[in-house]
């Protein structure tokens, strides 16, 4: 037995194997705060709702969080932000340990394998993701794990591309950042981050159209579509613009970065995941600016992953059964 | 693929120049030949050196704009040698001559500068990167420009971590605080919604070490590994567990 893990700043996903199937255990990586009473907790725990008490506080965890920021009208917290232990939140750690050990579960026999998805360094921001990796493979240990811990873009190439030999592009583009590696025989030739994701659409959106963020989003997660053309004033007409934009931004920097190394002349097929690609036409968007743009490399396909929300788990489990002894 | 269709391209017109210049001495070409012989020769060669110049553009360009540029030079090329086929010999004076020089000689300045532009681009390019090797002291991650088939294995170490990378410091353990106290639904193991699917992880990983160990090559195109993935499939149906075993490891 071994474990993939894919922490997200949005999900937390977990994968193992049972038998011949492979059990996926998803839980959102936020909560929600409230103010403690009687009548509060008992709600709750009728509502077999996930929570943590402490002090004067009440923290709704995970999906539950979500569910009850509509009904208290309040924003979640996040213990994540732009791909990393948000330095802002001082409850992440405590909080972050809680919702990975309820989603790992224990290890099956001592020392279980566990491969950790990690953001590679970006290329557009100072932040470092040292702290935010060992921090992981420190709370994984102490569960009794052997952690180690691979780039997000890695894990979509282990996932996907297994029948080209582990040759090609994994583009993650999750909530905080979108991650991106080009590899060759399975070995990364080219890995960066860049901090803008999902949240930085909804960010944008939301400020130029005044509405608040959780409705842009959840505008976006319903059924929102990429059109060619574009409402002006509307929500859709907004996420429309920087997806356009956070697209074009992606393929001009994977340009750069690809001409600075001197890639093998094989074909190179381009694979998408992570929650921010599953609107439609989001493929079709990313076709035309690779396209308009070009890279140095030659693009034999461009598609989405099976299920993009869970092809970095899948690409961590993959990596973990291959350290397994 | 690009680099095997556009040497395919420029082998034809290789090839055709060869025979249009055969053709000069068998027919003993001169001012006063049957227009025919003329005809026929004059066509095969001024499409021959469309056709070499198409297939090193082909090599060299990567950008869409560039290849529609010299698909652009190609088309004005072969238009001339059309035009020429039709004015000779009846209608081979001026204007008629002057058009079709200057079509077939724009078709191949086109098809030249764009050429010229991207030998140019990438000169520039691996200037830049010899610049970059110097800053970041060769890195050691960087794939070299070869055919696949000259690449040694690579390795991987780099794909993992190694020894030195993993944690040496001792980490106190990040305890949930004793005043945090879980409510009833987090009692049990395990939260989380639960999708479960068939799925051929252990297929995927075994390929994984097999490449890290050098023992699969990329493929240049996926039909090419579409017809690899039939060939061993039916290999497999047909072997016993033992031989499976052997060969697929397992």
């Amino acid at each position: 037995m071994a474990k993939g893990l894919d922490v997200g700043t949005m999900n937390i996903v977990c994968a193992e194997m049972e038998g011949e199937n492979v059990v996926f255990i998803q839980q959102r990586n936020a909560f929600l705060e409230l103010d403690y009473s009687d009548l509060t907790k008992m709600v709750l725990d009728n509502a077999n709702v996930q929570y943590v008490v402490r002090g004067d506080k009440i923290y709704v965890l995970g999906d539950d969080a979500m569910k009850f920021a509509t009904v208290f009208r309040k924003s979640t917290r996040r213990p994540m932000k732009t791909g990393i232990l948000s330095p802002d939140e001082k409850e992440a750690v405590p909080i972050i340990r809680l919702i990975v050990e309820k989603v790992l579960g224990e290890p099956g026999y001592e020392n279980e394998v566990v491969c950790i998805s990690s953001p590679a360094n970006p290329i557009d921001s100072d932040i470092e993701t040292t702290y935010h990796r060992k921090t992981l493979e420190a709370l994984v240990k102490k569960l009794g794990y052997n952690p180690f811990t691979i780039d997000e873009g890695l894990a979509i190439i282990y996932s996907e591309l297994a029948d080209n030999s582990f040759t090609g592009i994994g583009i993650s583009f999750g909530a905080g950042m979108t991650n991106v590696t080009a590899a060759y025989f399975a070995a990364p030739i080219v890995s960066f981050s860049i901090a803008r994701g999902g949240d930085w659409i909804d960010e944008n959106a939301a400020k130029a159209t005044g509405m608040p963020k959780e409705q842009v989003c959840a505008i976006k997660e319903s059924n929102f579509e990429l059109k060619h053309e574009v409402e002006l004033g509307s929500v859709e007409g907004a996420l429309a613009i920087y997806y356009d934009y956070l697209i074009t931004y992606v393929v001009e920097n994977l340009k750069r970065k690809l001409t600075e190394v001197t890639p093998p002349q094989v074909d190179f097929p381009v694979v998408l995941a992570g929650g921010t690609s599953k609107p439609r036409g989001f493929k079709r968007l990313f076709e035309e600016k690779i396209s308009q743009v070009g890279l140095p490399v030659d693009v034999s396909q461009i598609r989405m992953a099976r299920d993009p929300l869970f092809s970095v788990a899948r690409g961590c489990l993959i990596a973990a059964k291959t350290k397994e002894e | 693929m690009r680099y095997y269709s556009a040497s395919f391209i420029f082998a034809v017109g290789i090839g055709l120049l060869i025979l249009g210049l055969i053709m000069i001495p068998v027919f003993q070409l001169h001012y006063g030949s049957e227009p025919f012989k003329i005809k026929i020769t004059f066509t095969i060669i001024g499409v021959a050196i469309s056709i070499i110049v198409y297939g090193i553009s082909q090599m060299l360009s990567s950008k869409r704009g560039s290849k529609i540029i010299a698909t652009f030079g190609f088309g004005l090329s072969i238009l001339a040698v059309l035009m020429f086929d039709y004015y000779y010999p009846k209608n081979w004076y001026y204007p008629n001559v002057t058009y079709v020089e200057i079509i077939y000689a724009l078709g191949l300045i086109t098809l030249f500068s764009s050429s010229f532009a991207e030998a140019v681009e990438r000169v520039i390019e691996s200037s830049s990167k010899t610049i970059m090797k110097i800053i970041h002291h060769e890195r050691p991650a960087e794939v070299k420009n070869k055919r696949e088939e000259e690449l040694p294995p690579l390795d991987v170490k780099f794909a993992f971590p190694s020894k030195a990378d993993e944690l040496k410091l001792e980490i106190k353990d990040v305890p949930i605080p004793s005043d945090m106290k879980p409510g009833k639904a987090l009692e049990g193991p395990r939260i989380g919604k639960i999708v479960k699917m068939k799925d051929e992880v252990g297929r995927d990983a075994e390929k994984l070490v097999r490449v890290r160990q050098g023992e699969l090559k990329v493929k240049k195109s996926d039909s090419d590994i579409l017809e690899v993935t039939k060939a061993l499939k039916s290999m497999e149906g047909r072997m016993g567990k033992e031989d499976k075993k052997k060969v697929f490891g397992g």
